[in-house]
């Protein structure tokens, strides 16, 4: 195969594989009497998120302006979810 | 004229690419306090409710959940895929990668459409002849056809975008630049609501 083509080809296949492996992991893990279900759900769907963020969407090898950009959805939505669930607490 | 091309009020394609790359991400942004508000919804009716969400989740179709996953994240590498073929200027490759991406989407749209109709069979829409008594019940049947429906939504127009850039990108043309990374970003972004979405709505009470 052309060195150029596998190279391209290279990062999307090890994410995919990479997506699958932690698919498969809290599948497993939910359909299993382990304790924490719930935050090892969390983790594994944050550490997908990272990974397509990062490779899928290219922010490991953006501008910085494109970071900033990128960042501000979850930073609204922490101060969304900080700011409702104090309200949401203090009933 | 191929939309490789430069255009106004662009001085050059890095600078166009940036302002495209840019308003994309502030459109995320957008969709992302969209979805959180609906994320959030979601919390509390699990915080006021364990027992009855848990009780009301194990309804759900987990092998119909855990196919749709595997077959939107290969439809996002698929996308990848295209878009640094293109990079590399083998078109042919990237536009049979989109090509992928597209079948892949349609294969989500077809599973989902199973699943709402084996769901409807079982009485889960929340309403009159609800399967379901608790309050809670209906809160989580609520969610899931709010979230999986506007998610589906969002992914029917990601292939509206795929089949343009296809037709944009016909042979002798070389593949839509900027709209393919747009239309990448947007995708990943469909993506990632899924993956958030999967153990929320599958994984919870088995």
């Amino acid at each position: 195969m052309d060195a150029r083509l596998s190279r391209a080809i290279k990062a999307p296949l090890f994410a995919f594989a990479a997506l699958l492996a932690l698919l498969a992991t809290t599948t497993t893990y939910a359909l299993s009497p382990a304790p924490g279900k719930t935050i090892a759900a969390a983790v594994i769907a944050a550490a997908k998120t990272s990974i397509i963020a990062l490779i899928y969407m290219r922010l490991a090898r953006a501008s910085a302006l494109t970071r900033f950009a990128a960042a501000a959805g979850p930073a609204w939505l922490l101060i969304l979810f900080v700011l409702s669930g104090i309200d949401f607490s203090a009933r | 004229m191929s939309e490789a091309a430069l255009h106004e009020p662009w001085r050059d394609l890095r600078r166009q690419h940036q302002a495209y790359t840019l308003g994309i991400w502030i459109f995320i942004a957008g969709e992302t306090l969209f979805f959180g508000a609906l994320f959030f919804f979601y919390i509390t009716a699990r915080l006021e409710h364990p027992a009855a969400i848990a009780e009301a989740a194990r309804r759900t179709n987990l092998p119909f959940g855990a196919i749709n996953t595997a077959i939107l994240l290969a439809s996002s590498a698929a996308v990848a895929a295209a878009e640094r073929l293109a990079d590399e200027h083998f078109e042919r490759a990237a536009r049979g990668a989109l090509v992928l991406a597209l079948a892949l989407g349609a294969a989500f749209i077809a599973v989902k459409a199973l699943e709402y109709r084996e769901d409807m069979a079982e009485h889960l829409l929340p309403g009159a002849g609800f399967a379901l008594s608790t309050r809670a019940a209906a809160l989580f049947w609520g969610f899931y056809w709010t979230a999986t429906g506007v998610h589906a939504a969002h992914v029917t127009i990601g292939l509206a975008l795929f089949i343009r850039i296809l037709a944009l990108s016909a042979p002798p043309q070389p593949i839509a630049r900027p709209s393919l990374s747009v239309t990448a970003l947007y995708w990943h972004f469909v993506d990632i609501i899924w993956v958030c979405l999967y153990p929320m709505l599958y994984l919870v009470g088995r």
